[in-house]
């Protein structure tokens, strides 16, 4: 997909001959999609907001590299693909890492996907949408989960409910979120779609 | 690909959300593990639901855009002021007159607003050294001489470069997972953490780990492993000979591609030639690495203290000086090594126990003294005579055994700590490497400007744990800490882990680091032992000696 933006262009023109605030323009820009395709892309443990600016400073610094009129979005893509790889590695060194948050057949899973990618990651746009679709009590759940942070333990006493409960509908409404994502990938045609292996899973 | 059935599908869900929500038994997680494994389309799901996990959090946790954008902008203005300090550093400090201190200032105000510049076009045929990534380890080191009068040193991480071996065996460690052994008069070109080229030479690779196979380049061939061991020898003329030992090994032959499985060898006569079977013959990885018999290198310690004062009970400060390496004995802090200055609530003397500490790696000496670090807190400190120089490159390894005599499980104040600080006498609350951990129990590094890198695992509770650090210097460039805690269960290896529990990143060190401070808060007792500092693993490693 073509990133062919005048404002955009003339800020990367800018930051070339040398005005460097114009790179926030740039960054402003940018930011939504690379974050969106990092966070898309990382594996547990990573830091996506570092990964995100180290994208962006890396980009900074081969702003030579850059064709004034290519697709810009595809090139700090790529610096961004690299920047997950790099740390993947980081973290591939520490100790009991796979084990803890994952295992060696997922990881490569992931990786093998992220290598796949080659064009911005959609996904987190169409979970906005379907999030949408969510009734308010799972909403409530999800949002106590991933904005507090909370335990299940912690939201089951909060909500006034049994941890068995929570922990089951947690389980439910990733199932049907990943669903839900599944089903618009498809409508788009999506390559991610092609590839989903258990598609029609009930 | 295997599709899922409903009840699989179902348990799979489950699982995955318990790991995402950190509520999995260990039998569960075995259970994930093998599902996964068996089957494509569940690491799939599960790679999916890890994705969709990660992307929630992102929707759902709030997010500072300008801030963010600040925060780049900041990153960028630091990088362009170091690159504006390195070159005015190479401007002489003394100008031979004033016409030439003006000629000079003109030339820096020139070369500050080029930075800028020289960003933005990333020049390639700068002046100022950049260190390109290490990619592997040299992890062991058998009487090796280089050709060039190349020196390399047991623990050193390296860049893509040609290693060119003239006698011994060297093993190396990619960082992609590969080992290698190289023997005798060998040529071998690093390409990244999965790749290399051997130009001639006899190795062994050993890759069973890693998502990518080892690629390995040869003038016959390209290899690549398919989850194997594999020997291969390369002749100065180019004839070239691949023995499969495990797992298989994909190759080409003319413009056909083809796989050897194990037990298999073949050999081209030339680099042009087609490839024959030969007889295997070959060492196995771990033949070559018993043959080799590593053995512990503790002549080789610069620094040691093993609390051996031949007394149980209290040791005032002056007298606690035995140990190697050393300038002066153990001591309080000065009021001047405190950030903030109030009475220092350490103990005037040192506790020495007796038996205290499991000993369960092969320490003769750790049956000896001990420090007990008294609940309430203690911090000592001790001179080296020999520093860490940061701004050298150099590898230094640490080790030391810490006992805590109870995990406390509610978080306390003052927070349960215990810590190794290297600390520099001439700016002694500036650059420092801190190894420890706090009151969540996990190893962490902690650099002197409060950068923490921190393990996401816990560390081993009320037992004796084995702490062993490396710090990786360098003249110019990114300097590397690692830092791994083993349990009293952990067997240690006769080269360094292929992986650490904590590992730094962005770290670029000057400082003489001189002093050690042993640290320890909290309302439990600590025993400490056997700290050992040395520059390879063999030499502060507790390993076993095998005739």
């Amino acid at each position: 997909m073509s990133d062919q933006n005048p404002t955009l262009e003339n800020s990367l023109a800018a930051v070339q001959g040398g005005d460097r605030e114009a790179y926030r323009t740039v960054v402003a820009h940018s930011l939504p999609v690379v974050r969106a395709f990092v966070a898309g892309k990382s594996l547990p443990g990573m830091d996506v907001d570092d990964i995100v600016q180290r994208t962006f400073v890396e980009a900074y610094q081969s702003i030579g590299q850059y064709r004034l009129g290519s697709n810009f979005r595809a090139w700090i893509l790529t610096i961004a693909r690299y920047q997950v790889m790099m740390e993947t590695t980081r973290l591939r060194r520490q100790a009991d890492y796979l084990s803890r948050f994952l295992y060696v057949t997922v990881s490569r899973q992931m990786e093998k996907q992220m290598l796949a990618d080659q064009d911005e990651d959609p996904r987190l746009e169409l979970l906005k949408t379907c999030l949408e679709k969510v009734p308010t009590k799972g909403r409530e759940v999800l949002r106590k989960r991933y904005e507090t942070g909370m335990s299940n333990e912690e939201i089951a006493s909060r909500l006034r409910r049994t941890v068995g409960a929570i922990r089951k509908e947690l389980c439910m409404l990733r199932k049907k979120l990943r669903e839900c994502v599944q089903q618009e990938l498809d409508s788009m045609d999506h390559p991610r779609s092609q590839r989903n292996p258990d598609r029609g899973l009930t | 690909m295997k599709h899922l059935e409903d009840e699989t599908s179902a348990e799979l869900h489950e699982l995955i959300s318990g790991l995402l929500d950190d509520e999995v038994t260990a039998a569960q997680m075995d259970a994930l593990s093998q599902l996964t494994e068996k089957n494509e389309s569940a690491a799939q799901l599960a790679a999916d639901l890890i994705s969709q996990h990660r992307l929630l959090g992102v929707l759902h946790q709030l997010f500072d855009e300008s801030a963010l954008c600040d925060s780049v902008m900041q990153k960028i203005d630091s990088a362009e002021s170091q690159v504006t300090d390195q070159i005015v550093a190479t401007l002489p400090a003394t100008p031979p007159s004033s016409f030439g201190a003006i000629c000079n200032y003109v030339v820096a105000a020139m070369l500050l607003v080029m930075v800028a510049w020289w960003f933005s076009q990333s020049r390639s045929d700068s002046s100022i050294p950049r260190q390109p990534a290490a990619i592997a380890t040299l992890i062991l080191d058998v009487a090796c001489v280089w050709q060039q009068d190349a020196s390399f040193r047991e623990g050193q991480r390296l860049s893509p470069q040609n290693l060119n071996l003239r006698s011994g065996t060297a093993v190396l460690r990619f960082d992609g997972g590969a080992e290698l052994v190289m023997t005798g008069k060998s040529s071998l070109e690093l390409v990244s953490g999965g790749r290399a080229s051997l130009n001639y030479g006899n190795i062994v690779v050993r890759a069973d780990v890693g998502p990518d196979g080892f690629a390995l380049d040869t003038p016959a061939s390209p290899l690549v492993d398919l989850g194997t061991e594999f020997a291969v020898k390369v002749e100065q003329t180019g004839a070239t000979e691949l023995h499969v030992l495990d797992g298989e090994v994909e190759y080409r032959d003319g413009s056909s591609a083809n796989v050897l499985g194990a037990g298999a060898a073949i050999r081209f006569a030339g680099a042009k030639a087609d490839a024959e079977p030969i007889e295997l013959n070959a060492e196995r990885y771990t033949e070559v690495i018993r043959r080799l018999n590593p053995q512990p290198q503790r002549d080789r310690m610069t620094l040691y203290e093993g609390f051996n004062y031949d007394l149980e009970g209290t040791l005032p400060l002056p007298m606690a000086r035995r140990g190697i390496g050393w300038s002066g004995p153990w001591r309080l802090r000065t009021s001047s090594e405190m950030r903030i200055s109030r009475p220092d609530f350490s103990p005037d003397q040192l506790h020495i126990v007796q038996g205290e500490i499991n000993v369960a790696w092969p320490v003769p000496e750790g049956r000896g003294g001990m420090l007990k670090m008294p609940a309430g807190g203690a911090i000592y400190v001790r001179p080296m005579k020999r520093p860490i120089a940061l701004d050298q490159a150099g590898v230094t390894y640490l080790s030391m055994m810490v006992r805590e005599t109870e995990r406390p499980q509610k978080r306390r104040n003052p927070p349960e700590r215990i810590r190794v600080t290297f600390r520099s006498s001439e700016d002694f609350l500036g650059e420092s490497i801190c190894f420890g951990y706090g009151h969540q129990f996990r190893p962490h590094i902690r650099i002197g400007n409060g950068q923490i890198f921190a393990s996401p695992v816990v560390a081993p509770a009320e037992q004796t744990t084995l702490w062993i650090c490396k710090i990786v210097t360098r003249e110019v460039g990114e300097d590397e800490l690692f830092f791994r805690v083993y349990g009293e269960d952990d067997e240690l290896g006769y080269a360094e882990p292929a992986t650490w529990h904590a590992v730094s990143r962005d770290v670029e060190l000057s400082a003489k680091l001189d002093r050690v401070l042993l640290s320890s808060t909290g309302d439990i007792d600590r025993i400490v032992d056997e700290l050992r500092v040395g520059p390879t693993w063999r030499s502060v490693a507790p390993m076993s000696e095998k005739k």
